[in-house]
């Protein structure tokens, strides 16, 4: 008996039985379709969040400071804008800073309005972060400092408030005070969930007089290389909880760092999770695939018993037998492996465009949802196939059916 | 595969044996037999039922192992073969033709014939070419394609005997061949059965049927486990 002889074997059984072979293979293909939709979406959206945090660049060498405790997350802020303006000098190996104020506000532009997102820093943004002007230019040190009202704006706020008209120099009202806008911003699409275009950016003295507050919600410090990320940490704690330069101390659990390694673990953690709970279903599938094979193998075995005495008698040895049936085993669980590569492929596309996630299918979920199948397969055909090549012909030849 | 050696016996059986564990202790359906079948021999067993044909003939055939003594085929000892060595032997030696065909239903006719050569390593082209031939001898060339429910039970027979013949055993076991046909049809199968004698194979049949029986040159009564009596058929009857 030779390969081709087991295959013929094998695809004339299966063929026999279509509806029932087909509802052998539904746990692997269920199985394997899983496996390959939740490791391709996850890479997916892996990929997706890379390519946002790079696309703004802040860079591998920034660190953002929170204020509030990581964990519970309480952003009681006690982190304002003096403790984090001249940082960079009171630290040698930090390279530069800036500071966030975030909030919403109304802006209105003749008898346009609508709510837009704040965002209050300082004259280096554009220097430090992949994010450019194209028409007009940025905040300046002055505006900072004079708690000037000008604002910059992204494009989709020019798009909402002045349709056609030039916005350069124009006066806006944003919570009802006048400011003037002095730049607009190349097109930056969104950033985990925010849309950089929607979004007036103003100096962060201006921004915490218009929301009423002295506190900031974030600030991102850059080290002058990556090698050195740990001691700036370390540093930057001991200059803010140690108030030299300002006099004020700020207590060590009052913020804390995050690295965009971290934030992306973070998100990594919550696919992660979602990963392991639906590996666990995709397992569970595989199991059941497998038990489901091993039934129906020893159902087949059972119904052929005449055939295998009849197969004995002509001369077929064990080997002979147990490739027969083992065959058919391995081939259910590759063709099921097969269509589950099939419809996890569909799905997942669907998925990913669906959320508007890069198309990415995972190479290696593919080798390991197939490997996967043809192990379930040849696990579930050993028992089945032993037991027909251990059959004794006289007994075989005399089954009834 | 050596040939069987001038002289020396198809079958020889020497205070062959097969017990059954019983509560009531053993029981013996073959009970120590000792004899020789010859190369060319045509013999039919007879008797009533439960007198030993059919443990007899799966003995022969190597299907089944002996409790006691000795069984040579072609001269070899068959005791201390392991079960793949049995199916080589039942592979090279035997061709077994049953009451009921045996044919695989969802195989062609050509393809059932292949089974023994497949199983022997013949390459798929030469299996092919040698099916075909043995289908030819039996008459059914153009059945070749079909499956055994679309045969006749006679041609299904032919089917079986075209099986049987495919490795040119030396020795062709028949369980009643003809006990599921009519009378022509079973006629016929003894037709094909005394020229494939006449060629050189021996055969050994179980039958109940003394008209049967009469068709072949030596006829052994069995009766419980023995063998009652060993008559030679002078005349062929027409």
């Amino acid at each position: 008996m030779i390969f081709s002889d087991v295959l013929a074997s094998a695809t004339d059984s299966l063929r026999a039985n279509k509806i029932r072979s087909g509802l052998t293979m539904l746990g692997v293909i269920i199985g394997v379709a899983l496996v390959i939709v939740l490791v391709s979406l996850g890479e997916s959206a892996r990929t997706f969040v890379d390519e946002q945090m790079h696309g703004l660049g802040f860079g591998s060498n920034a660190l953002i400071i929170h204020p509030g405790k990581m964990d519970p997350p309480i952003e009681a802020s006690k982190l304002r804008y003096e403790d984090i303006r001249d940082l960079s000098r009171r630290v040698p190996l930090l390279l530069d800073q800036v500071p966030f104020v975030m909030g919403s506000a109304y802006v209105r532009y003749g008898d346009q309005e609508y709510k837009s997102s704040l965002r209050g820093l300082t004259e280096n943004y554009t220097s430090l972060v992949n994010h450019r002007v194209l028409e007009g230019h940025f905040l300046t040190g002055i505006d900072v400092e004079q708690h000037r009202k000008v604002a910059v704006i992204g494009k989709k706020v020019v798009s909402r408030l002045f349709g056609g008209t030039p916005p350069l120099g124009e006066r806006i009202r944003v919570s009802g005070r006048r400011f003037t806008v002095i730049g607009v911003l190349e097109e930056k699409g969104e950033m985990l969930g925010e849309d950089l275009d929607d979004m007036v950016f103003m100096p962060v003295t201006t921004a915490q007089d218009l929301l009423d507050t002295d506190h900031l919600n974030a600030a991102i410090i850059w080290s002058r290389s990556v090698g050195d990320l740990p001691q700036v940490r370390e540093q930057v704690t001991e200059a803010l909880a140690g108030g030299s330069g300002t006099g004020r101390r700020i207590r060590r659990d009052d913020f804390h760092f995050h690295t965009q390694a971290e934030m992306i673990s973070i998100l990594g953690k919550i696919t992660g999770t979602l990963t392991a709970f639906v590996s666990g279903i995709a397992a569970v599938s595989l199991l059941v695939g497998c038990i489901g094979i091993v039934n129906i193998m020893l159902v087949s075995v059972m119904e052929r018993t005449r055939e295998i005495g009849i197969r004995k008698a002509v001369g077929a040895r064990h080997a002979g037998i147990f490739w027969q049936f083992f065959g058919e085993s391995m081939l259910l669980g590759f063709l099921g492996g097969a269509l589950g590569l099939g419809a996890g492929v569909l799905a997942a596309s669907g998925v990913m465009y669906g959320c508007g996630l890069p198309f990415q299918i995972s190479g290696w979920a593919v080798t390991l949802a197939l490997l996967c199948s043809l192990l379930v397969g040849l696990v579930a055909g050993v028992y089945p196939a032993m037991r027909a090549a251990r059959a004794d012909p006289i007994q075989a030849l005399r089954f009834e059916q | 595969m050596a040939q069987p050696r001038e002289g020396v016996p198809t079958l020889e059986l020497r205070q062959l044996a097969r017990h059954y564990p019983s509560p009531g202790g053993a029981v013996a359906a073959v009970d120590g037999m000792t004899l020789r079948i010859e190369r060319g021999e045509f013999v039919s067993l007879l008797g009533p039922s439960g007198c030993g044909k059919s443990t007899l003939l799966n003995l022969l055939g190597c299907l089944d192992r002996p409790t006691a003594g000795e069984l040579l085929i072609d001269g070899e000892p068959v005791s201390g073969l392991d079960d793949d060595e049995l199916a080589r032997l039942r592979n090279r030696k035997i061709g077994f033709v049953f009451q009921h065909y045996h044919l695989l239903p969802r195989m062609s006719a050509l393809k059932n014939v292949e089974l023994p050569l497949m199983y022997a390593g013949v390459t798929p082209a030469e299996r092919r070419q040698r099916a075909l031939t043995g289908l030819a001898q039996v008459g059914l060339s153009e059945r070749a394609g079909h499956t055994p429910g679309q045969l006749s039970g006679g041609e299904s027979q032919r089917v079986a005997i075209a099986r049987a013949l495919a490795m040119e055993p030396s020795l062709i076991l028949a369980d009643e061949p003809t006990g599921n046909l009519d009378t022509r049809t079973g006629d016929e199968i003894m037709s094909l059965f005394e020229r494939i004698n006449r060629q050189g194979t021996t055969l050994v049949m179980v039958t109940h049927s003394p008209e049967m029986a009469a068709r072949s040159k030596r006829i052994l009564r069995l009766r419980d486990g023995h063998v009652q009596s060993d008559t030679w058929v002078t005349e062929p009857q027409p």
